[in-house]
């Protein structure tokens, strides 16, 4: 295990060193968690260069800070609105099941293409199989969801290289990867389906962990809450240091391809190496008082969106996303409380983290959308 | 004051941009968009803290 942030930014930032693809040590298992896991391949997070570079360019430009701000941030001030009126007239609600989970699914599912219909049950699905012990019913649940969810992909997938065919397009994001060329070729359907399913997996519970602990945190701080409802202009910096105080995503695995050092540590080909984004994000040698939320550090050179080729390509949303959903909630629902004893942790386990389900009462509000308004 | 941009190095983070808007650019992936240039006067303290910031150690200041 990679812990200093030195070292694991070394790691993360040598690619030559330290593989991400599948290969004879992990068999048709994931290559980036560890223990490997019976999941399907996901590109281009399981690529090497020089496989990996078009797909990963494909989505840095869809993705970069530009296309977020002139793109997703109105879809994005229109969910948080939607899905704050549903809730805002009774008073009570679940941070994570009623607010969380579904805004960020509804953006990131939206830009996709996926249809209205299936985002509550995709975004439960990728929270549950985190959230729960493999042998809870609710992660046995997710777990068929799963299956569900890679069925659902390829019907649509299916639906657009028709509608690509007749030479009618649609704008979203699984028809401009059909579109996409890697290497002289349209992108093969596989490849596009796999690219769906990084960016649920990676879009739908990735903010809404991070969120959801921003707000427990600003539960148990009052003087956090107080100064950011005060002084807006610090979410330049906050939404950064709640992803560096709580990461999302705790580690990613690597296998070693050739000999090398790292922190006075030689390791060999095939050996199996797990480096903690999230232990190098707690570091006092690169943090001081890293346990300590400083809603205005800089610098703040965390890890928390990975770093090097891999790093998280929805980052400049995910930013976004922690920004505008934090802020809307502390604007509609000022006072809310969080209830302590409804609070469940993640089960323990070495990649995803953050609170299953966090309750909430605060004074109730007006709506402020249309009643009938459902998209 | 002198900024140098390592394009092998950039991967797009933003960080400078975000900090430092007035100093910073990026391209139609977010990654910086300058490889060098001079930093305009009164913006340098700007500068540095974008500079410090990347999480890649991208950017280096020459100071005059």
């Amino acid at each position: 295990v990679v812990s200093r942030h030195e070292d694991v930014s070394a790691v993360l930032k040598d690619y030559k060193s330290f593989s991400s693809a599948r290969n004879e040590v992990t068999g048709d298992r994931g290559s980036v968690s560890q223990p490997p896991m019976p999941f399907k391949a996901l590109i281009p997070e399981e690529l090497d260069p020089p496989e990996f570079t078009p797909y990963k360019r494909a989505l840095t430009g869809m993705l970069s800070p530009a296309r977020v701000s002139e793109e997703l941030l109105p879809r994005l001030d229109h969910w948080i609105d939607y899905f704050i009126d549903q809730v805002i007239e009774k008073g009570e609600c679940d941070l994570v099941y009623d607010l969380t989970s579904p805004v960020a699914g509804a953006i990131a599912l939206e830009w996709l293409g996926m249809p209205r219909d299936d985002w509550q049950r995709i975004s439960k699905a990728y929270h549950d199989i985190v959230g729960y012990p493999l042998e809870d019913e609710r992660a046995q649940a997710a777990l068929r969801d799963l299956g569900w969810i890679d069925e659902r992909i390829a019907e649509e997938v299916a639906i657009r290289q028709r509608e690509i065919a007749d030479g009618r397009p649609r704008n979203d994001v699984i028809s401009a990867l059909l579109q996409e060329e890697i290497d002289g070729a349209p992108m093969a359907v596989d490849r596009v389906e796999s690219m769906a399913r990084i960016l649920i997996a990676g879009g739908v519970d990735t903010s809404t962990s991070t969120v959801t602990s921003a707000l427990v945190h600003l539960h148990h701080h009052r003087d956090h809450r107080a100064a950011l409802i005060a002084d807006p202009e610090l979410w330049t910096t906050a939404a950064d240091e709640f992803v560096r105080r709580y990461p999302a995503v705790l580690a990613h695995a690597r296998t070693v391809v050739r000999d090398v050092e790292v922190g006075g540590c030689v390791m060999k080909p095939g050996e199996r190496i797990l480096a903690s984004e999230a232990s190098a994000c707690w570091d006092e040698a690169e943090f001081p008082d890293a346990d300590r939320v400083i809603l205005d550090r800089v610098p703040n050179r965390h890890v928390g969106f990975g770093l090097g080729i891999h790093r998280c390509p929805g980052m400049h949303l995910a930013r976004e996303t922690i920004r505008h959903l934090t802020k809307r909630i502390l604007e509609r629902m000022p006072d809310y409380e969080v209830d302590e004893a409804s609070l469940v942790r993640y089960a323990k386990q070495s990649t995803v983290s953050g609170w299953v389900t966090a309750r909430a009462t605060f004074t109730p509000g007006p709506r402020v959308l249309p009643q009938d308004q459902t998209r | 004051m002198k900024i140098v941009v390592d394009p092998a190095v950039c991967t797009g983070h933003a960080q400078c941009a975000s900090l430092a808007p007035d100093v910073y650019t990026v391209d139609d992936h977010g990654y910086n968009a300058l490889r060098a240039f001079t930093v305009t006067s009164g913006l340098e303290e700007h500068a540095r803290a974008g500079a410090i910031s990347c999480p890649e150690g991208a950017i280096t200041v020459l100071d005059d």
